[in-house]
């Protein structure tokens, strides 16, 4: 520089060193600003930075299954998508309405209408059908639907391949496919799974950048739940009961098959019936599951209990009781059923248990006590919930015997002035048939995982003997002579021997008997000597015939009959030939 | 033709080069996700990058050609008459032009749009560096070389009314580094610097949204989803680079979550994917190129090309300064390109012509520091090509600077032994009074001078 010199150039230069400088200390400051945003304060702008650049990805968990014994699925899942549009990228908004409106068979007004909402995002339809999904696919590839696309939903959608079968027992998902209803929801944790999450870099929109990713949480399907119900089992029940139900013009019916051995339930109909997957559309009287829900009066089938209580205090079968046509107790007459049978004033227990006397069942009941009567029928179970594991089961209604008078032990003894319900009266039966040993009832018999590993199994638990086994022997007599002489003769199955009781009784309307409404049932159980079944038929208010023994009896017969042959019992030899004798 | 060892050009060509490189990959790595995930590119991801290396060649080319022009011939056209032409045409734009987000800058010819004031920028240095020079001996006061600034702040007046407020803060900022260069008084520096200042905060007031500016400068993170939005998401990205960066391409804030971010903001992107490391030696690139531009202007004795290279170099290096202060929120947000990074062909194009005019002035220099002993044939037809003087006053001006003794000195050797008696001379109580009996006496004697000289050299 030294060969600058005039007076103007050396001002000039001085002047652009300076700017040069000034510069330099400009970019120095910035350099500083750098270092600042870089390195010191880096982690706090990068931490802002992940938060909106990173987004939880929802990786979709499929819910277990529901299956009956033998594997058969009831309720099963499928994953499902969504369709949603991003309605700034549509272009022309009718358009697209009318053929998303088409495809999805909804109103193309409404679709414009969600479009318009504005946003970038609105659902078009939640877990749209495959075939919609498939037609839409099709019209994304040739560039027709701009701004539509699909979402795989985190759950699945849930079907019931088995239609109407159980669809009382297996209640209902909504639309996250958690669990409202019935077994479902009983047993949610078993059956809903844990979505996976997976953390993924995304863009401003929320889409997905395919670069790095960690997967937080791995996706945990839901367990299969295997019930003790049998497919085949459940579809005969139901398909007699129906049957019935619509030749005896009745409000419903109840059937309800379980296992004496295990106390496992293996068919529970209820009618009237729909189809599983439009639970939500029942009303809710009609699709509660009312063999645990509904008490009720059980009229003469109750007497079984009675008799087992009998047994127990001592009571020989051959016994003899006071059987009037009418009998007082204090100052209240009770009756025998109008049915044709008449008593001859005194009768032995299995007499007034065959021919059903409630004078009979009356004295039995004020012979042994009101304290016999009351431990014993709570040891049978009544007056408290099974435990089966089910939402919603009622403990029924029996009163604390304490404080019963003469006339409540009387009339409990023939099944009125106390509530209970179909499964608790099986559960009792099953105590009888199964020699006085009463098991908790079982609907879940096994958790499997999604590999088909059981998990975890049930097993038979005790709850209690009512009965010694003597007194059940006694007793499994009493109620084979019902089905041989007495009112049961219609539940008799060729090839084997059954035992039973009939029930007729009047529906409390208002706290009085209806005249006009009657519940026909039948409790039994067969093989009579070596019980494997234990059953229930109810029909309800049937507009025909009322009396149990031809109502609710034939059902036992056919169900019963086709379940011990699925099940493989051996009939017991000549006893076919006898029937067809008789 | 001897390499040209001593030219600054070299360095300047080469940073230019590495610049504008650098700037086309950036611009493709910050647009090319935003113009994939929009129809309004066609989804093209090589949108960007095609109209940018487009402008990049042009620019290039139009470097090589200003580089070899004469520019001392085109002196006259381009002061007075290009600087009314252009404010002939700022005035046309705010009327004719096309409007853009709110904005008439630009001029719509087919598939190319030009932003005026880009050009405007130039031909104000132009302009400021012809009258600066030819008036220099008055540039001490402010009120005899009067014209200079008004048709200046005219222009920039004009720019403002776009409205495009950074841009003339650019040019009047240019305008003030000049005058500075030029001489003018720290008096009158002062008052301007003061002036300026009272004008932008007025200008602040009248518009409400830079009060917004103010208060989201003040603090970003107040509401980072709406009107912080943009300098949040800066700040992240510039942040998000550490020491290294995340590598060429693998910026994230790219992803459509920091607007306007192949263009004002590119050096977010730019230093996310490069980091620390990588901003500091762009800083050191700009660095090189206001050493290199302005050290030009410190050698070369032509007090027009001076000042050229003055306000030619101050422009590009404060307008990436400014660009560079914004993005990482140094200063209030304003809308200002980074030279050769930010997407913009205007920009480009001019910047490159700028670095042509810079490259011409280094050829001119070093040929005249060289001045070779044996005038050969190709020297002659250089000369004859390139500039000398034209006018009587330039060439005895040189003269009596000592430019040619300097010339001479060097081409001795060991010249620059110390202890040897150096070719100095001294500014001269004459040459201060150009109109003194005596100066004239003097320029007289040196023109025979250099009549003497030019004998004894051949």
């Amino acid at each position: 520089m030294e060969r600058m010199a005039s007076g103007w150039t050396t001002e000039l230069r001085g002047r652009v060193v300076s700017i040069f400088w000034g510069l330099v200390f400009l970019f120095l400051f910035l350099s500083g600003r750098m270092f600042y945003l870089q390195y010191l304060e880096r982690d706090w702008y990068y931490a802002k930075a992940r938060n909106q650049q990173q987004s939880n990805i929802i990786l979709h968990a499929l819910r277990g299954e529901i299956r009956d014994r033998n594997g058969l699925a009831l309720a099963t899942s499928v994953a499902r998508q969504s369709v949603a549009v991003d309605p700034t990228q549509v272009r022309d908004i009718g358009a697209t309405a009318r053929l998303l409106g088409r495809v999805l068979k909804t109103d193309p007004a409404h679709l414009s209408g969600v479009m318009r909402r504005g946003g970038t995002f609105q659902w078009i339809q939640r877990k749209a059908p495959e075939k919609a999904v498939a037609e839409i696919d099709t019209l994304l590839q040739k560039g027709r639907l701009p701004g539509v696309f699909f979402l795989m939903e985190e759950t699945g959608r849930r079907f019931y391949p088995k239609g109407r079968l159980a669809a009382h027992l297996l209640g209902a998902t909504g639309i996250d496919d958690q669990g409202l209803d019935g077994i479902e929801a009983a047993h949610e944790e078993v059956l809903g799974g844990t979505p996976g999450r997976v953390r993924a870099a995304v863009d401003s929109q929320g889409w997905r950048i395919p670069t790095e990713s960690a997967v937080v949480q791995g996706v945990k399907p839901g367990k299969h739940l295997v019930l003790t119900l049998d497919e085949t089992i459940q579809y005969i029940a139901e398909r007699e009961l129906a049957r019935q139900v619509k030749e005896f013009k009745a409000k419903g019916g109840i059937c309800l098959v379980m296992d004496a051995r295990t106390a496992e339930v293996l068919a529970l109909a209820i009618q009237p019936d729909f189809p599983a997957d439009r639970f939500a559309e029942v009303e809710p009287a009609l699709r509660r599951n009312r063999a645990i829900t509904d008490p009720y009066e059980p009229g003469s089938t109750f007497k079984v209990f009675l008799a087992g209580a009998a047994l127990q205090a001592g009571v020989q079968p051959s016994s003899m009781f006071n059987c009037p046509g009418n009998l007082l107790v204090d100052g209240w007459t009770i009756h025998n059923a109008n049915d044709g049978l008449v008593s001859g004033g005194a009768e032995s227990l299995t007499d007034i248990i065959a021919y059903s006397f409630n004078t009979g069942t009356a004295s039995v009941a004020l012979s042994i006590g009101r304290e016999n009567l009351g431990r014993s029928l709570e040891a049978f179970g009544f007056g408290h919930p099974t435990g089966i594991g089910l939402q919603g089961e009622e403990p029924g209604l029996l009163s604390d015997y304490h404080d019963w008078a003469a006339i409540n032990t009387a009339t409990i003894s023939f099944g009125q002035g106390v509530a209970v319900t179909p499964l608790q009266l099986v559960s009792g039966m099953q105590a009888v048939a199964n020699g006085g040993i009463r098991l908790r009832p079982r609907i879940v018999k096994q958790i499997m995982d999604d590999q088909g590993r059981v998990l975890q199994s049930s097993a038979p638990e005790e709850l209690g003997r009512p009965l010694t086994p003597k007194a059940a022997q006694h007793l499994r007599d009493i109620l084979e002579t019902v089905c041989t002489r007495g009112t049961g003769k219609n539940a008799r199955v060729p090839g084997y021997m059954v035992a039973g009781k009939t029930g007729t009784a009047q529906v409390v309307e208002n706290g009085v008997y209806s005249s006009g409404r009657f519940i026909a049932s039948f409790l039994g159980f067969a093989p009579a000597r070596d019980p494997r079944l234990v059953m229930l038929v109810k029909i309800e208010e049937p507009g025909t015939v009322y009396w149990g023994g031809v109502a609710a009896a034939p059902v036992f017969s056919r169900v019963a009959g086709q379940a011990l042959w699925k099940m493989g019992v051996r009939p017991t030899p000549g006893l076919r030939q006898k029937a067809e004798n008789e | 033709m001897k390499p040209l060892r001593d030219s600054l050009g070299r360095p300047i060509f080469w940073v230019t080069v590495i610049l504008s490189i650098l700037g086309v990959l950036s611009v493709f790595s910050a647009s090319v996700v935003m113009t994939a995930s929009t129809s309004d590119f066609n989804r093209d991801p090589f949108f960007f990058l095609n109209r940018q290396l487009g402008a990049m060649v042009v620019g290039l080319v139009a470097l090589c050609a200003v580089r070899r022009i004469d520019l001392l011939r085109w002196r006259t056209f381009l002061s007075l008459p290009t600087m009314f032409l252009m404010l002939l045409v700022l005035a046309a734009v705010l009327v004719l032009g096309t409007e853009i987000n709110g904005a008439r800058r630009w001029f719509v010819l087919g598939p190319f749009q030009f932003q005026v004031a880009e050009l405007a920028k130039l031909a104000v240095v132009f302009y400021l560096a012809d009258y600066l020079a030819r008036h220099r001996t008055r540039v001490h006061s402010m009120l005899s070389i009067a014209p200079s600034w008004i048709l200046v702040l005219l222009a920039a007046l004009l720019i403002e009314r776009e409205p495009d407020l950074s841009t003339a803060l650019v040019v009047v900022a240019t305008m003030m580094a000049m005058l500075f260069a030029a001489g003018a008084s720290w008096r009158d520096l002062r008052i301007m610097s003061l002036l300026g200042v009272l004008l932008i905060v007025g200008m602040t007031i009248a518009k409400p949204y830079r009060i917004d500016r103010w208060k989201v400068f003040l603090d970003p993170f107040a509401d980072p989803l709406k009107d912080g939005y943009q300098l949040c998401n800066s700040l992240m990205a510039v942040a998000s680079g550490g020491i290294w960066g995340r590598g060429f391409g693998f910026s994230h804030q790219k992803f459509n979550y920091l607007p306007e971010q192949h263009t004002d903001f590119i050096f977010a992107i730019y230093s996310e994917e490069m980091g620390l490391v990588g901003a500091l030696g762009l800083f050191m690139l700009f660095c090189v190129l206001g050493y290199c531009g302005l050290r030009l202007a410190v050698n070369c004795r032509r007090p027009y090309l001076s000042l050229l290279a003055v306000g030619i170099t101050f422009q590009v290096v404060i307008q990436a300064l400014i660009n560079i202060a914004v993005v990482t929120s140094s200063i209030p947000s304003t809308g200002i390109p980074l030279p050769f990074l930010s997407y913009g062909g205007s920009s480009l194009l001019v910047t490159l012509l700028g670095m042509g005019i810079l490259l011409n002035i280094a050829d001119h220099t070093s040929r005249q520091s060289q001045s070779a002993p044996r005038e050969n044939k190709s020297r002659r037809r250089m000369r004859r090509g390139s500039t000398l003087a034209t006018s009587d006053e330039e060439q005895v001006r040189s003269v009596s600077t000592g430019e040619w003794e300097a010339s001479v000195a060097q081409a001795r050797p060991g010249r620059s032994r110390s202890g040897l008696p150096q070719p100095v001379v001294e500014p001269r109580l004459t040459d201060r009074l150009p109109f003194h009996p005596a100066a004239r006496a003097e320029r007289e004697r040196l023109r025979r001078n250099l009549k003497r000289v030019r004998t004894l050299d051949s």
